[in-house]
């Protein structure tokens, strides 16, 4: 195939438009009047596995690194220190869930004192996954003692849908909420060599929150 | 390159698909918790505790052998609770029955079993480990007097990481779990049991 020149572009089109379909839905919704100010700090914190969240370690390693390195005006802190600082009460078990348990972790002393330290005016919790909704094709590869190769065609469609849910420590409630869904699909031709061309549905939905994030607390 | 060494590093490659082995280094940070006064404790850590070598052939797929080296995390897990909540923490030897002078309480801990499901068992992409400890309360006597269970629960989905990754991950929140459940233990029941 790689000798015929039509073949090979037909190859290389096909790839290109199925990895091109990529959608991006954004929303953002304000209950309460909210303002954060310069020296302030926010935590990003996510649902608890106990309640059947599975957002990815990563994803919450990406808002914590964008968040950060996108603005200056206010101090992100970084969730597993926040986490060992206030430990055990911020734990899978023990973190509030909704906005109506954190009267229950600010009636500790001991936390309430450590957030007042560290100026955490909110808290960014944040729920959602990627999830593979289909997949088709067929790829299978070989090896032995002369070479190796792959040959087949698979794709998958992705979808990551997140959300972030601002909660305010003064007013121990609920200031708003941002949420990010992107959609695309993955494709990997294999000629011999396997090109994966992926659909990075995770790595734009992080980009988009932060991005919604940024937004609501330039508003105040 | 000859053909015995490009079958020599095939059958390395398919060698490290085999096996999934790590060692655990969990670090437990201090409790934000309040001080119990007055209360001197002495804490017996069974062998599991101190030292202890997971392992499971009969996961699936079967011919993967999983290791799981504890070291003495699950000691130090305890450890940093106790310490947490009590002034005068003394670690006694699990072989010495003797009543020492001035201790209030005596705790035995003892592992009951560790549970491992593997992303395949579980069907969902991710490593999960269960803990369950027996600790055994004796008053200043060495006389029984109530028992305590302890568990402790992680997971991990594989994602993005690399599966040894993720299952460190999984034995780390498992263990920061304990010391959860231990502190949620402490702060409820233990009033109860000195009154």
């Amino acid at each position: 195939m790689m000798n015929n020149p039509f073949l090979f572009a037909l190859f290389c089109f096909m790839a290109f438009f199925i990895s091109s379909c990529t959608t991006s839905r954004l929303e953002e919704q304000v209950n309460l009047p909210f303002n954060l100010s310069e020296g302030e700090a926010v935590v990003i914190i996510a649902n608890s596995y106990h309640s059947g969240n599975q957002t990815e370690y990563d994803f919450i390693q990406c808002i914590n690194k964008s968040l950060s390195k996108k603005q200056n005006s206010f101090n992100v802190l970084p969730t597993e220190d926040f986490q060992n600082m206030l430990y055990p009460w911020l734990e899978p078990r023990t973190a509030p869930q909704t906005p109506e348990d954190l009267p229950q972790l600010l009636s500790r002393v001991l936390v309430r004192e450590t957030m007042e330290t560290h100026n955490v005016k909110y808290l960014i919790n944040i729920s959602g996954e990627t999830k593979t909704n289909s997949s088709s094709g067929a790829l299978s590869c070989a090896a032995g003692p002369g070479g190796g190769g792959c040959f087949g065609l698979a794709w998958w469609d992705d979808t990551s849908s997140y959300s972030a849910s601002v909660w305010d420590i003064a007013q121990e409630s609920s200031v708003g909420s941002v949420s990010a869904t992107v959609s695309g699909t993955s494709v990997i031709p294999a000629l011999i060599i396997p090109i994966p061309i992926i659909a990075r549905t995770k790595s734009s939905a992080c980009n988009g929150l932060v991005t919604q994030l940024l937004k609501f607390f330039s508003t105040s | 390159m000859n053909h015995n060494a490009k079958l020599l590093i095939l059958f390395v490659l398919c060698c490290q698909g085999c096996s999934q082995s790590i060692v655990v280094n969990t670090i437990i940070p201090d409790p934000l918790v309040s001080k119990i006064e007055n209360y001197n404790i002495a804490v017996v850590y069974g062998p599991d505790i101190k030292s202890f070598h997971f392992e499971d052939t009969d996961i699936e797929p079967s011919d993967i052998t999983l290791s799981i080296d504890f070291q003495d995390s699950q000691m130090l897990t305890f450890s940093k609770i106790l310490n947490g909540f009590f002034h005068n923490l003394t670690t006694v030897d699990s072989g010495n029955k003797e009543i020492i002078n001035g201790i209030d309480l005596y705790l035995e801990i003892k592992l009951e079993a560790i549970e491992y499901l593997s992303p395949i068992q579980s069907g969902s992409e991710k490593h999960a480990i269960w803990f369950n400890y027996k600790i055994k309360i004796f008053d200043h006597q060495r006389t029984p007097t109530t028992s305590w269970d302890i568990t402790g629960y992680g997971e991990d989905t594989i994602g993005s990481l690399k599966s040894t990754q993720s299952l460190e991950k999984a034995v780390n929140s498992g263990l920061r779990d304990v010391g959860v459940n231990l502190s949620m233990k402490i702060e409820d029941d233990f009033q109860k049991l000195i009154e």
